[in-house]
């Protein structure tokens, strides 16, 4: 029962498996109606139905894949990418129930308060609320990431199994906590469809149609509501679900598609009036070896450089800039990992012993680490996504992403790491080299987080974001997005749990809605 | 008893015994006065003063070297000259540690490093 049972699908005892239906064998021409339908199954759409189980809300889930990886399935996702190296758009996410947690690391970290907040030296930043608001939600997102007890930053219970953490001088840079997705003495972290397909099963005002591509948004002759949705599969079948609510829930790619591919009555696309659906797409660089970090007496606790048991959570340190630094230089998040021992060049040797004679201290076991990094990028409207006269296997129009990534973005992780090196000299505690320093160098060893933000930003505003502060699309009052689309601004940390926080804050919105 | 004295105490252990008093004297001298011996002796030059504040020349130099090379801008003498007035009453280290808390920092091939030693190293490797 245990997780099951606090995510709102109880009385499994009493409840047999329902199966899945399967989009294929429901006859064409079928209209089916329903009151909600969640268009996807991954993480968002699986957190939105556990949350509305056993409600009097009858819940159609359209996913357009199976159980498993299905290849021509996937290849639905293709695309083309332009500008700054990006990864295939057919590779960066996964078509089958489950989504991308099929292949997700399993990092887990509440964004942070500033994150929430509009920044005068940040264009474009700010949501419509602030931390609190997802504050209620994240121990049950914690919980259906299987992450353990909601306990982050709190380094008096992390470091006193493991060893201090780091030390540092006074200044902009501390150690934060991240905490892992595998708490099932699993070596892999929590795939949503697998952990939660009997769980939905289960849920009996729910039913999952597998192999269910949604082909169109349908809105109302007048553009006021969404009146139907067109569904197809690639063995040509064709139906239609008519929701009284939809939400949109198939990734921050997909989800700007299916808006901007449906445009018969707008021919803008549904929420796209102010041609904002598809822009500010973000994901998170991770560029490898960004710096190299010297430890003068070789001493580092292990949760620096491998994820450790304790408490019941999986945890792992990193270092990241202060909200209150990242406000006074203007600095974006980071959360920058130690990763293995490197050795060093004669320079390096030199600068080391240089150093620590000058400042009397003993490196004679001095250990040297490369530093990984996961980066936060400006809002940029520019690195957008836009369809294509390409078409899909059922007719969609394909996308081309034009990907951008601004010389200030690399700048002001280097003054964080500046910061770095700057508070390990004080402490005397060790010493940094910044890697990169060259736009070409940074994009050398470029690699990215699979982490598709931006593009269904939320803002109270019409003019500055597609979705309201319910998530609700503008001007489509039966139309809802969930997903990390809908994020403004986007933080270093990973968006898994904070997606599905939103997801609990939308589903007690629906609720509301419904009853009233 | 004489002859039995000699028989007990032979000639060769009081010789071996001897010689490793006279080893081990020599090797305390060595051992004494290598660090002196072993400095590396550097020619006379104008920044001497400064740069006996430097524990570490040679490596100094060697970074010294890689930030000339970044500040094509360098002036030997005008660094000089800021460096005795900073050092004059306060110790490289506490000097270092000044430049920390007021955030002067040289960036050395991307090593991070207080303006002081950085300057200083420059210093040394002008005078190598």
């Amino acid at each position: 029962m245990g997780q099951a049972t606090s995510h709102g699908v109880g009385h499994r005892e009493r409840l047999s498996l329902k199966a899945f239906l399967d989009a294929r064998s429901i006859p064409a021409g079928t209209t089916l109606d329903t009151d909600l339908a969640i268009i996807g199954g991954g993480p968002a759409g699986i957190a939105l139905a556990l949350a509305l189980a056993n409600t009097p809300i009858r819940i159609v889930m359209l996913e357009s894949g199976g159980e498993a990886f299905e290849p021509n399935t996937q290849a639905l996702y293709a695309g083309s990418e332009t500008g700054t190296p990006y990864l295939k758009l057919e590779n960066s996410r996964l078509r089958y129930l489950g989504g991308s947690s099929n292949h997700w690391g399993g990092w887990c970290r509440p964004l942070d308060a500033i994150d929430f907040e509009q920044r005068s030296w940040l264009p474009h930043s700010g949501w419509p609320f602030g931390r609190a608001e997802l504050e209620p939600y994240f121990a049950r997102a914690q919980s259906m990431c299987e992450a353990g007890p909601f306990i982050y930053d709190d380094p008096e219970r992390w470091t006193q199994s493991f060893g201090a953490s780091i030390p540092l001088g006074e200044g902009g840079v501390y150690t934060t906590y991240m905490q892992f997705s595998k708490t099932r003495d699993s070596y892999l972290p929590t795939h949503f469809g697998e952990r939660y397909g009997d769980d939905l099963k289960r849920i009996p005002n729910l039913d999952v149609v597998l192999h269910a591509n949604v082909t169109g948004l349908q809105l109302a002759a007048n553009a006021g509501s969404l009146d139907h949705l067109d569904v197809g599969t690639l063995q040509g079948n064709r139906f239609k679900v008519k929701p009284k609510y939809t939400v949109l829930a198939v990734g921050g790619i997909e989800n700007a598609r299916l808006l901007l591919a449906s445009n018969d009555v707008m021919a803008a696309g549904v929420g796209n009036s102010y041609d904002l659906v598809g822009r500010f797409f973000a994901d998170h660089p991770i560029p490898g070896d960004t710096a190299t970090m010297i430890v003068f007496n070789g001493a580092i606790a292990s949760y620096y450089q491998q994820p450790q048991p304790a408490f019941g959570a999986y945890f792992r340190a990193a270092l990241a800039p202060h909200d209150a630094f990242k406000n006074r230089h203007a600095v974006l998040c980071s959360l920058a990992t130690i990763e293995g021992e490197v050795q060093l060049d004669g320079l390096g040797q030199a600068a080391i012993a240089a150093t620590a004679t000058a400042l009397g201290i003993d490196a004679a076991n001095m250990r040297a680490f490369t530093v990984g990094c996961g980066m936060e990028l400006a809002p940029d409207p520019d690195r957008r996504l836009t369809l294509t006269d390409q078409r899909d296997a059922l007719g969609m129009p394909r996308l081309q992403l034009a990907m951008r990534i601004s010389d200030s973005d690399f700048a002001r992780y280097r003054d964080t790491l500046k910061e770095l090196g700057r508070q390990l000299l004080a402490a005397r505690t060790g010493m940094i080299r910044i890697n990169h320093k060259s736009r070409e160098s940074w994009l050398s060893v470029m690699d990215w987080g699979n982490h598709h933000m931006g593009t269904t930003r939320m803002h109270d505003d019409p003019r500055q974001g597609v979705v309201d502060a319910n998530s609700q699309v503008h001007g489509i009052p039966n139309l809802y997005v969930a997903g990390s689309s809908v994020f403004p601004t986007y933080g270093a940390s990973n968006p898994t749990l904070n997606l599905i926080a939103l997801a609990l804050r939308l589903s007690d919105h629906l609720k509301t809605v419904f009853k009233t | 008893m004489t002859q039995d004295w000699k028989s007990a105490v032979s000639r060769r252990p009081v010789l071996s015994g001897i010689l490793a008093v006279f080893g081990v004297a020599i090797m305390g001298s060595i051992a004494l006065e290598a660090p002196r011996l072993a400095r590396r002796r550097y020619k006379p030059g104008p920044f001497d003063d400064l740069l006996a504040k430097l524990p570490d020349r040679d490596n100094g130099g060697r970074v010294g070297a890689a930030v000339i090379a970044e500040m094509p801008e360098f002036g030997a003498t005008r660094t000089a000259q800021r460096l005795r007035a900073k050092l004059a009453a306060t110790s490289l280290a506490d000097a270092m540690s000044a430049d920390l808390a007021q955030n002067r920092l040289v960036e050395v091939r991307g090593w991070i490093l207080p303006d002081t030693l950085a300057n200083l190293c420059a210093l040394a490797a002008k005078a190598a």
